[in-house]
Parts: structure tokens; C-alpha cells; sequence
């Protein structure tokens, strides 16, 4: 499914589109960062996240940290190295209504980092 | 096929069948948790075995050319093991893709070539001088002497080291010539054997151990019985080799040592990294480096030390038709 970076209005909502897919049964896989940084580390996470958790607060959300990704192809590089990457999957975290938008994604984001 | 070598491949497979039956049958006879997962991981290692000598023994077959493309990828495996647990910064990015894709595939090539005057120099000069030349472009100050000396020994010990052995196929022989592929053979042979005796004495009588904070497996009893042991089979394969009984003996001994040493040093590494395997790619024995770390530092003494004493001399010069190429 790909995003537009600009141009995104009330009718050509992303969310939505990812909704659909959900609504029809399918898993998702996103990428809550919306870009990668120079160093490595893990962003923030952006508020998509948290728009698509609180439609659908029944579905579990399974953190999968990806390591090594920014060793094997950083960004601004277009040479590949070839070296080991690891998917890890963390404990799933379901959306909490009570929880402020920027705490679930904070939580959201320190699931994926740290290892239970 | 050699007649020679045949029997050496015969002797290989009598002893993973042994070992085979062996496992079968302690894993009928151990009942303890702990005695069952040590068999566990013992038949896992016989399997693994049995394909990689399947796959080293076809490779022999297929000759100089097979042979050193094996090495070149288990050389590539072993440098990405070695790499992707060694933290590197951003800035070494360019230098790794260099290691990779130019560096390491020259070198092999000087190894298929036959050109042993550049091979012997290759990384130790050109790679060592070009690895600092290309990260001080990057202008990025921070851990530069830690990165470049870290890349610089993964080349020595995973592509450099490890080129050796099949460039023992182009070692020259008085009254050996065509007959390499047993030297190397010999070699490898000897090496892993005393891995795997090493392992068998340690877990069947170790007691004391010879540098617990460094590889908590290493015993004293499983040392010397593994090494004592691999130098009395290894002797008694001097007929395939261009040494006499005792000069077999003594070659095997001493890739035994190097290899022992080349163990711990890889171990030192790894404890220091905080890991206890390279990887997890062979089943029970951990990543291509678990299995090729003792085969590393004993590659280039075995190499040196038969082309010394038993070879005709090695001419550094290039080939004839890169010459001609050159001088037109």
C-alpha cells in the first residue's frame, strides 16, 4: 500500500485505506516511524498509529524490531552490506482509551525498543 | 580419481558413521535431561557433519577452481558473522562495501590465478593502506583508528587466513606435483578432527579447565586428549602427504596448537562481544566461524611452514599473460 508523502487531504485519507484492508480481514504491516534516521535509533512514532489503533481498539498490536537494517543500507546510502538482520517479535499491546494520544504512542514506541 | 584420496574419503566416512551410531544409540540409552540435550546437540553436529564433509569432499572433486570459489563464499560468510557483531559507525559503511564486494573478491581471484606474489601481499599492504585512504574521505573523525583496525583484522582473519587453504592447490612440490588436493585435505582434515576429538575427550573426561573466562568448554583433558589423539590419525595418513611419518606427526601437532589458539583468540572475541556463537546458520555447532575459527590462524603457519621445508619455491612474480598484458 503505498502513501502519499504530500498532498494528503480529508477524501484521499491514508487511514482509511488502511481500515479497508483490516475491515476485510487482512493483517497490516506498518511502519509507525514514517522515515528512518541517520543514526539508527528508533524516531518517534506518528500519529497514524494511534488513529488506526482507536477504530479497530480489538485488534493486537505486534511490535517487530527490525535490527541492523540501518547498518546494511543506511540512509543516504544506495550500497547494500551484506550483514545480518534479525526480526524480533515483542509481546503484542492493545490500545487503552483512557491513554492520551503521544502516551500510547510513547508506550507504542517503548514496546518495540525494549525486550520484555 | 586418486587412489590416495579415495581412502582418505573412506576414512572420513567410517568416522562419521561410527559417530552416527554412536549418537543412535545414546539417544536410547541417556535418560537425564541434561545428558539428552548434550546428545541432542552431538547428533545435531554428526548431521551437520555429514554435509559439510559431503560438500568439502565434492568440491575436491571438482578441482582448483570448485575449491577456491567454496573457500571465497565461506570466507564472505565468515567476514558478515564477524562484521555484523563488531559495531561499526556510519562512516565505515564505504570501507564495508569495499571489504565485500572489491577487496575480498580480488583477493580470491589472485588465489584462482594462481598469482601468489600480489596474493601474499594483497591485504596485508594494499587493503591496509586503501581501508584508512577510504574512511578519512568520509571526514568523520570519531573511532576512526577502532573501526579501520577492526575491518582491517576481520580481512586478515576471515578472507586473508582462511585463502590459504585452497591456495595449498598451488603450492609447488618436489615429486607432489598434481597431487595438492591430499595436501589440503590432510589439512582441513587434521584440523577439524582435533576440533571434534577435542570435543569428544572434554565432554567424555574433562575436568580442568584451561581458561575458563575465556571458553568456559576448554579442558585441559579434552586438549590434550583431542590434540594427542588427531596427531596419531593424522600420522598414520603420511603416505597421502609429502612428509615422512614423524614429519607428518610434527606438521599435524602444530596445526593442532595453532588451531587450539585460534579457538580461544576467536572466543576471547566473542565473550568480549557478549555472544556465545557467530551466528546460528550450521546446526549445533553456531555460525560459519564457530566451525572455522581454528582453521584461520592455522591455514597461513601450515601453508608457510610446508612451502618452507618442502616446497620448490614459490615464484612471486606475476603470470606470464598479465605480463605480456602489461608490458605490450
Amino acid at each position: 500500500m503505498l502513501i502519499p508523502r504530500e498532498g494528503i487531504t480529508r477524501s484521499n485519507n491514508p487511514v482509511d485505506r488502511l481500515a479497508a484492508a483490516l475491515e476485510a480481514g487482512r493483517s497490516i504491516l506498518i511502519f509507525p516511524e514514517g522515515t528512518r534516521r541517520e543514526d539508527g535509533s528508533v524516531g518517534e512514532f506518528r500519529a497514524g498509529l494511534h488513529h488506526l489503533a482507536k477504530r479497530f481498539p480489538a485488534i493486537p498490536l505486534v511490535p517487530v524490531y527490525l535490527e541492523n537494517l540501518s547498518r546494511i543500507l543506511p540512509k543516504g546510502s544506495f550500497l547494500p552490506v551484506p550483514l545480518i538482520a534479525q526480526a524480533h517479535f515483542r509481546e503484542p499491546i492493545r490500545f487503552d482509551e483512557t491513554e492520551p494520544k503521544s502516551t500510547f504512542l510513547t508506550r507504542a514506541r517503548e514496546a518495540l525498543i525494549h525486550q520484555k | 580419481m586418486d587412489p590416495e584420496l579415495k581412502i582418505l574419503f573412506g576414512v572420513i566416512g567410517g568416522i562419521l558413521l561410527v559417530a552416527s551410531i554412536v549418537g543412535a544409540v545414546l539417544a536410547k540409552v541417556v535418560k537425564s535431561d541434561g545428558g539428552r540435550a548434550t546428545v541432542a546437540n552431538l547428533n545435531a553436529r554428526t548431521r551437520s557433519w555429514w554435509i559439510m564433509a559431503g560438500i568439502f569432499c565434492a568440491t575436491i572433486l571438482m578441482g582448483h577452481i570448485f575449491t577456491t570459489v567454496l573457500f571465497g563464499c565461506l570466507s564472505f560468510l565468515a567476514l558478515r558473522e564477524f562484521i555484523t557483531l563488531n559495531q561499526t559507525e556510519r562512516a565505515d559503511h564505504g570501507v564495508l562495501f569495499w571489504s565485500f564486494f572489491i577487496i575480498t573478491p580480488i583477493h580470491y581471484l589472485l588465489v584462482g590465478i594462481q598469482w601468489y606474489g600480489l596474493f601474499s601481499i594483497f591485504i596485508p599492504v594494499y587493503a591496509f593502506v586503501l581501508i584508512p585512504f577510504r574512511r578519512v574521505l568520509t571526514g568523520e573523525t570519531k573511532g576512526f583508528l577502532a573501526s579501520t583496525s577492526k575491518i582491517q583484522w576481520a580481512l586478515m582473519v576471515c578472507v586473508y587466513a582462511v585463502s590459504h587453504i585452497p591456495m595449498l592447490l598451488t603450492l609447488p612440490m618436489h615429486g607432489f606435483e598434481g597431487q595438492n588436493s591430499k595436501l589440503l585435505f590432510f589439512f582441513v582434515m587434521t584440523v577439524q578432527m582435533s576440533d571434534v576429538m577435542q570435543y569428544v575427550w572434554g565432554k567424555t573426561c574433562g575436568k580442568h579447565k584451561v581458561s575458563p573466562n575465556v571458553s568456559p568448554s576448554k579442558t585441559w583433558e579434552g586438549t590434550i586428549g583431542g590434540i594427542a589423539t588427531t596427531v596419531a590419525i593424522s600420522a598414520s595418513l603420511w603416505w597421502a602427504t609429502p612428509f615422512n611419518p614423524w614429519q607428518a606427526a610434527l606438521m599435524s601437532l602444530v596445526i593442532c596448537i595453532a588451531g587450539f589458539f585460534g579457538g580461544l583468540v576467536l572466543s576471547a572475541i566473542k565473550r568480549d562481544l557478549g555472544v556465545k556463537d557467530w551466528g546460528s546458520s550450521i546446526a549445533g555447532h553456531g555460525g560459519f566461524l564457530d566451525r572455522m575459527d581454528s582453521l584461520c590462524f592455522a591455514a597461513p603457519l601450515f601453508f608457510h611452514l610446508t612451502g618452507f621445508y618442502f616446497g620448490t619455491g614459490i615464484d612471486p612474480a606475476a603470470p606470464g599473460w598479465i605480463l605480456n598484458l602489461l608490458c605490450k
